[in-house]
């Protein structure tokens, strides 16, 4: 067996596993029995293991600076400036504003600027006894509430013009509730004339309102995607 | 599916890494990117090291480095392996490859003549101050000595005798069988004692009286 061994000499890749204590018991052993008869493989073996322990102390450089990743990807949603309470803010304000015109306007708190003519306005329509053909019948107590644009207006001279033009094309009969309706529109026209520069709409709500209304929907609904976007794109929300 | 709250990562980072590897699929994205940077805490000397001897050059190492690193986090969210060292390596091993193949030819400056922080040049904390008085001409011998070997034994070498890696995370960093490893290291070995018969002058001096 041992002339077996001596025979042979070991591999570089057996020395090199034996070195590293890699081979089992049995191979280890024989490995040994040979390096103890076999000075040219004991000689190759002391200079490998010479090699390897010189390698090994070798020392590691320190890099001369760090390689941890910037925090460049958690900056990215900051690059928005709108925090997400904010725009939660924002939206709610514009719903509730959205809300309480849309509420009023419904309720008809829209078609008077006052809320004592108010009342007037269904008790003129009854004693007409007729619909009020005319959009403007349920301002007639505006007069009260806009007098100084009503003079401002008046200095120009136009407004007086523009209530008898109308009156003259809408109302050609002569009886008295006639009359009564043309007093009607003519106050209702020439508070329009001198408070709502934009005119009526045929429900009696101030145009300014309904565009305002429009706008305040439009705005709560862009308002409400932005929240939606910035909710679902926000950091804590990615799961996998 | 239920989507379960987004755990801190930090809690976990005092287990073992294997454990917050198996946990890196339920972190959000900062907290892989904690987790990201730990490991690159860990880790980036010996990938530093290993690009630097596969380079021969540090600041081509640096840029290596952070190369692999920067492909290393765009992959680390599908890491699903054992052992984040091995991947890492293999990342930094195949970065210098093709960087290598870029570069054509061999390190236009050696890699001694490389100032390092002369503060703290040895990042192991158990160098005996006899490997610290010998790191230089050591490093000058070793250095010129896998510079003569191939490729594939310089980074068996590298990973298992300088940087400690077990056979099996060489074979997994190297994405090749034990037995190559096996053959490749100790064929490196074999080539780098015979160099450094021939570079007697550059040894020290306890290695010489050895032959």
């Amino acid at each position: 067996m041992l002339r077996l061994f001596r025979k042979r000499h070991v591999s570089q890749e057996n020395l090199s596993e034996y070195l590293d204590n890699r081979l089992s018991n049995e191979d280890g052993r024989k490995i040994e029995m040979h390096l103890s008869a076999c000075g040219e493989c004991r000689e190759d073996f002391e200079s490998l293991r010479s090699t390897v322990e010189l390698v090994q102390r070798t020392p590691l450089v320190k890099p001369r600076r760090s390689f941890v990743l910037a925090k460049a990807p958690a900056a990215a949603p900051q690059r928005t400036g709108i925090p997400t309470w904010a725009a939660g803010l924002a939206t709610s304000a514009a719903l509730a504003a959205f809300l309480v015109i849309l509420s009023s306007d419904l309720s008809g708190v829209l078609t008077t600027e006052g809320t004592s003519p108010r009342s007037t306005v269904p008790e003129a329509a009854t004693s007409i006894g007729e619909p009020t053909a005319t959009a403007s019948s349920p301002q007639e107590g505006e007069p009260e509430s806009a007098p100084s644009l009503m003079q401002a207006e008046a200095a120009d001279g136009g407004e007086g013009e523009a209530a008898d033009l109308t009156t003259a094309a809408e109302t050609p009969a002569s009886t008295e509730e006639e009359k009564a309706k043309q007093e009607l529109t003519t106050d209702d026209l020439a508070s329009i004339t001198s408070a709502e520069p934009f005119g009526e709409s045929e429900g009696g709500t101030p145009a300014y309102w309904r565009i305002a209304e429009g706008m305040l929907a439009a705005l709560t609904l862009v308002l409400a995607g932005g929240l939606i976007w910035l909710w679902r794109r926000a950091p804590g929300r990615a799961t996998s | 599916m239920v989507s379960l709250p987004a755990p801190n990562p930090k809690a976990f980072m005092t287990q073992t890494h294997s454990i917050t590897h198996s946990l890196l699929p339920v972190f959000d994205k900062s907290g892989q990117e904690y987790c990201f940077n730990c490991a690159v805490e860990e880790h980036q000397t010996r990938a530093y090291n290993l690009a630097s001897y596969m380079l021969g050059d540090w600041a081509l190492a640096e840029d290596a480095t952070q190369e692999a690193f920067l492909s290393a986090f765009r992959a680390f969210k599908g890491f699903r392996g054992q052992n984040l060292a091995a991947w890492l390596m293999r990342i930094v091993a195949n970065t210098c490859r093709d960087m290598l193949r870029a570069k054509k030819s061999r390190p236009s400056q050696p890699l001694d003549s490389l100032p390092s922080d002369p503060e703290d040049p040895v990042a192991s904390s158990t160098a005996s101050p006899e490997s610290q008085t010998l790191s230089s001409e050591l490093r000058e011998a070793i250095h010129k000595g896998l510079d003569t070997l191939a490729e594939d034994q310089r980074l068996a070498i590298v990973l298992i005798d300088i940087e400690g890696f077990s056979y099996e995370e060489a074979s997994q960093t190297m994405d090749t069988s034990l037995g190559t490893v096996k053959s490749r290291l100790s064929r490196g070995r074999a080539a780098l004692r015979d160099y450094l018969r021939t570079q007697r002058e550059l040894l020290p001096p306890s290695f010489r009286q050895e032959r």
